[in-house]
């Protein structure tokens, strides 16, 4: 492994195709035009000295310590803010700027407590550093006199600590906040010798709009914002370099050790994906996975009613093997089944649809993809000829015109939502397209040209009335459609599209977008030079989630924005490695890479490599499998780190499907929701224990290094071989590695992939074989995967959920920041302090016509379910929609969300549920 | 395969096929593409009975899958 350490240039990289020659203490050095003294001395290999320069941030000239001489310059200009010009000649060490600095540190120590030996950053503090490279061995001016070393501690954070006395007012903090982070939580108070930190307007860090992504604990140079695990077990002694397990942005990480005790982790500044920004989750919410609620020793049991048996792992493995065979033998081949989990490693999955196409002999495999995304990869293969997003991450910096729909990134998908706030901030103009006022609406220095508040389901009729603009108004690019894409779909998509029935005006009491505002949206994206469009779940979740991905797809064909930076159609996946679980052959219909299992050619190859025969035909989806559990056909599952019977909709038609079953299987963290149900418990583990590859929503394959070893005693993919080859089909790897060079060898996007590339580039974009060995950052950049681009028109087919007089009200349903999913994780850590339980967001108009409070305890009922929450009067949602998130297994708002489903894929519609809500008191879920 | 699902399924499909022109065509693909043998069968069989529960170019878009279980 070859992972370079960072490397601090203390100012930010410029873009600039010009380059100047300078000289640095004598050696001569050319850097591009604009960059800063500091940046160019440290290409040089010249460390000049600094406390409040970072590369992370925006030169700032405060500290004083980067001084430098430069000929013809008047004084002792800064370093850092000071850019090189042509024939500059700097000396960086000089007796006089020597002076000037010792000078400079005096004054900072003397206000500053001498407790280095007992402070936690004790051989990991610049101000320590600094001290001893500018040779400071007195301090003259004692600590007597007017100081900061009483300041107080504010420890209200759950996960660091912000200890002012140590402070030195660099404002390293405050710039992460804002440049970084982009939420502006923090300042600095007062003016002179005053001037301290403050989280809000003198509020507490827990009580200000902080949103803890540990941005600014990672800027200070000091001891001040200083994380509680390493005041509490010491400084790291070790580093491994591993990938976040929580959503689909795939951030990489330095996870800090001691010996196996993991301290911190640390965004890593060299990640593809996340360029050294993290969120609350990945970066503090890690606890989970040493939580007293592990279950690390496997556990069966005859009947659901009796108390599990812990029994050695070879009991378990027989245990299963041998229930699974009897159900084959007795029901039929096809009476079982298994899921995919989007939680686990490519290789961990790509075992297990091995294991159940090759030893269960069926293609009954699928995964929790198929209630998130699973339209993304039906819309986007249609149209574009591959199941995934167009760009990179990094894209959005490229970006004219952003336009998001359906999702809600400053929550679910924060560390990019940051960058994609930096872009708004220079002057990207943002589309909002969703029922609900999500923070990126209106937050600091970001505010949405256009919002076009839809009422929820009507997401095609939107796009639609969009594209008809686009289509009448002479917006279409037509050289890039003659060019790259197929003219007779285009030409029925337009005579389709221009249709009057497509027009704002005809379509506005339906959508509930005024036609004037939607045809102002439309223009502003047609007629940018980079557009790009990203959408979640609020796309996908609908009975129209596979026309509305097509639909978008088409949008960005007809206006030329698709192949370069800057553009694209780009789906936020949800979970660390749902793009992964997908790709590596986890749907009932198709192998790794997207073939379809009646490809005589493909399954052929599988058949050789694995010398198991292959069924030609699909198998059975989730939902497929829950409906013939009921009717007693489909008998037994594996379900590997998904709790369907929390996250799937229509929580009480999944539990009795679960019950009919003669056996199923979970193999988890925790007993889960759906565990209640199982007869087999394997223990799982957690993200620190893997070894492996995740593939993130840009299609980043990055490797998960184990942390610890495992706390089970066996790797996943382990048991699924061994579970294999108790049923009769020989499986065995000796390593994770051996798992992706299989991986690699049958599918053609994989075929350059190894752990030894990953281990060597760090991280890789599929496709990556012979015609991109290190990836593809940007697909489709001279043609299709498909060729040509395919239009499909798509018709606006109203959801059969409607409303009525017993059921007034839309509810959606979402995430929150400090949650993930069903909160398995994050409930069993401090993110629960930020949110408790479920609420109920509730716009004051509808709570005033029912007698609701804020705060009062509602029913929440549907045609499906009822469960109680709480209400929480808000006008992000307009009146007519409720809205809440699903993290906690007590409010369970899934018992009220109904078996609808996108007519493509299958994809649950629970972004529309028709549901009352009437006061009362606290009950539990009663589905 | 509970029947009321897959009749509820293949409706909204053949519903919602992008080339409404072609929809017993669309249709089929989609079914011989997604659904297993078994459910297909299903189908069929149930529409051998109850040749009204489901619209017409789902009822043609079995026909042309299980032409031997389906009267045209």
């Amino acid at each position: 492994m070859t992972i370079a350490e960072d490397l601090d240039f203390g100012t930010p990289a410029v873009l600039s195709d010009q380059h100047v020659q300078v000289t640095i203490d004598g050696k001569p050095v050319s850097v591009r035009s604009g960059t800063s003294v500091m940046r160019a001395a440290a290409t040089a290999g010249i460390a000049i000295p600094r406390l409040c320069a970072t590369d992370r941030l925006d030169a700032f000239g405060s500290c004083r310590l980067c001084v430098v001489d430069i000929d013809g310059a008047k004084g002792t200009p800064a370093s850092c803010t000071t850019p090189c010009t042509e024939g500059m000649v700097v000396r960086t060490q000089t007796p006089h700027v020597a002076k000037i600095r010792r000078g400079v540190m005096e004054l900072y120590i003397s206000d500053h407590p001498l407790d280095c030996l007992t402070c936690p950053a004790n051989g990991d503090c610049e101000l320590q550093d600094m001290a001893g490279v500018v040779g400071l061995r007195e301090v003259r001016y004692g600590i007597a006199g007017q100081n900061h070393l009483d300041a107080p501690t504010d420890d209200t954070n759950p996960y660091f600590s912000f200890d002012a006395s140590k402070c030195i007012a660099c404002s390293r903090c405050v710039r992460a906040c804002g440049e970084i982070q982009g939420t502006f939580a923090l300042t600095i108070a007062g003016r002179g010798f005053d001037s301290r930190v403050s989280a809000g307007a003198d509020e507490t860090f827990l009580g200000s709009e902080c949103v803890s992504c540990g941005a600014c604990v990672q800027a200070c140079p000091t001891s001040t914002l200083q994380e509680k695990t390493v005041i509490e077990l010491g400084t790291p002694t070790r580093k491994v370099k591993t990938t976040c397990a929580y959503c689909g942005v795939g951030c990489s990480f330095t996870a800090e050790l001691r010996g196996d005790e993991l301290v911190r982790m640390v965004p890593d500044k060299n990640g593809g994906a996340n360029a050294g920004h993290s969120c609350v989750k990945g970066r503090f919410a890690w606890g989970y996975a040493t939580h007293p609620d592990r279950v690390v020793r496997p556990m069966i049991r005859e009947r659901t009613s009796d108390p599990w048996r812990e029994v050695p792992w070879g009991e378990a493995i027989a245990f299963t093997a041998e229930r699974f065979r009897e159900i084959q033998v007795e029901h039929g081949v096809d009476s079982i089944g298994g899921i995919t989990s989007s939680r686990c490693t490519n290789e961990e999955v790509f075992v297990v649809q091995k294991m159940i196409r090759a030893a269960f002999g069926n293609n009954n495999v699928d995964t929790c993809a198929r209630v998130c995304h699973s339209p993304t990869g039906y819309g986007l293969k249609q149209t574009f000829g591959t199941s995934a997003g167009t760009q990179d991450f990094a894209s959005v910096a490229d970006s004219d015109v952003i336009v998001v729909i359906g999702a809600n990134p400053t929550d679910a998908h924060p560390v990019f939502a940051s960058r994609m706030k930096r872009r708004l901030r220079e002057g990207a103009e943002l589309i909002v397209i969703d029922p609900r006022r999500i923070a990126l609406v209106e937050s600091p220095y970001v505010r949405a040209a256009h919002h076009l508040q839809l009422l929820p389901g009507t997401n095609v009729a939107v796009i639609n009335a969009i594209s008809h603009v686009v289509a009448t108004e002479g917006l279409v690019n037509r050289a890039f459609v003659a060019e790259r894409c197929d003219l007779r779909s285009f030409e029925a998509w337009e005579a389709f599209i221009r249709l009057p029935e497509n027009s704002p005006e005809a379509l506005a009491d339906a959508t509930g977008v005024p036609a004037d505002l939607l045809r102002s949206a439309a223009r502003m994206y047609a007629s940018a030079r980079n557009a790009a469009i990203y959408y979640g779940l609020g796309v996908t979740e609908h009975s129209q989630g596979s026309t509305m991905v097509m639909a978008i797809a088409n949008l960005a064909m007809a206006t030329g924005n698709i192949g370069r930076s800057g553009v694209g159609v780009n789906p936020l996946r949800g979970q660390n490695n749902v793009q992964g679980s997908c790709d590596m052959g986890s749907f009932p219909h198709e192998l790794a890479g997207y073939r379809h299992v009646s490809d005589d050619t493909v399954r052929h190859q599988f058949e050789a490599v694995w010398g198991a025969p292959l069924r030609p035909d699909p198998g059975l989806r989730i939902p497929n499998m829950l409906d013939a559990a009921t009717v007693g056909t489909f008998r037994a599952i594996f379900i590997q780190g998904e709790d369907i019977a929390h996250s799937d909709p229509n929580t009480q038609h999944v539990r009795s499907a679960l019950e009919a079953m003669d056996l199923v299987v979970v193999q988890d963290l925790f007993l889960n929701e759906t565990a209640a149900h199982a007869h087999v418990f394997l223990p799982g583990t957690s993200f620190l224990e893997k070894d492996g590859t995740f593939t993130n929503a840009e299609r980043r394959i990055n490797r998960v290094r184990p942390i610890m070893p495992s706390r089970t005693g066996r790797t996943e993919w382990e048991v699924a071989c061994e579970i294999a080859t108790a049923m009769g089909y020989p499986l065995h790897y000796d390593n994770a590695s051996q798992i992706m060079d299989e991986i690699a060898a049958l599918t053609p996007t994989f075929a350059g992939v190894s752990f030894a590339l990953l281990d060597r580039v760090g991280s890789v974009q599929w496709p990556c074989n012979d015609e991109a060995p290190l990836g593809t950052p940007i697909m489709h950049a001279d043609h299709f995967v498909r060729g040509l681009g395919n239009f499909v028109t798509t018709p606006y087919v109203p959801t059969d959920e409607r409303t009525t007089r017993k059921f007034p009200l839309l509810l959606t349903t979402g995430r929150i920041l400090s949650q993930y999913n069903v909160g398995a994780q994050t409930r069993r850590t401090a993110n629960i302090t930020w949110h408790p339980e479920d609420v109920l967001d509730m716009h004051e108009s509808d709570a005033e016509l029912r007698g609701i409070a804020d705060g009062t305890w509602v029913e929440v009922s549907s045609r499906a379910g009822a469960t109680s929450m709480r209400v929480r009067i808000s006008d992000d949602v307009p009146a007519g929609v409720v809205y809440t998130t699903f993290h906690h297994p007590g409010t369970a708002a899934n018992v009220v969300t109904t078996d609808n489903s996108d007519w493509a894929t299958n994809c649950p519609e629970y972004k529309v549920t028709a549901v009352q809500v009437r006061p009362r008191t606290p009950v539990v879920a009663t589905p | 395969m509970r029947t009321a699902s897959l009749v509820k399924m293949a409706n909204q499909i053949a519903a919602s096929v992008p080339d409404q022109g072609a929809a017993v065509d669309q249709t089929a693909a989609h079914l011989r593409l997604f659904w297993t043998p078994t459910m297909i069968d299903t189908l069929a069989a149930h529409l051998h009975d109850h040749p009204g529960s489901v619209s017409a170019p789902v009822r043609e878009a079995v026909r042309q899958l299980r032409p031997e279980q389906v009267a045209p």
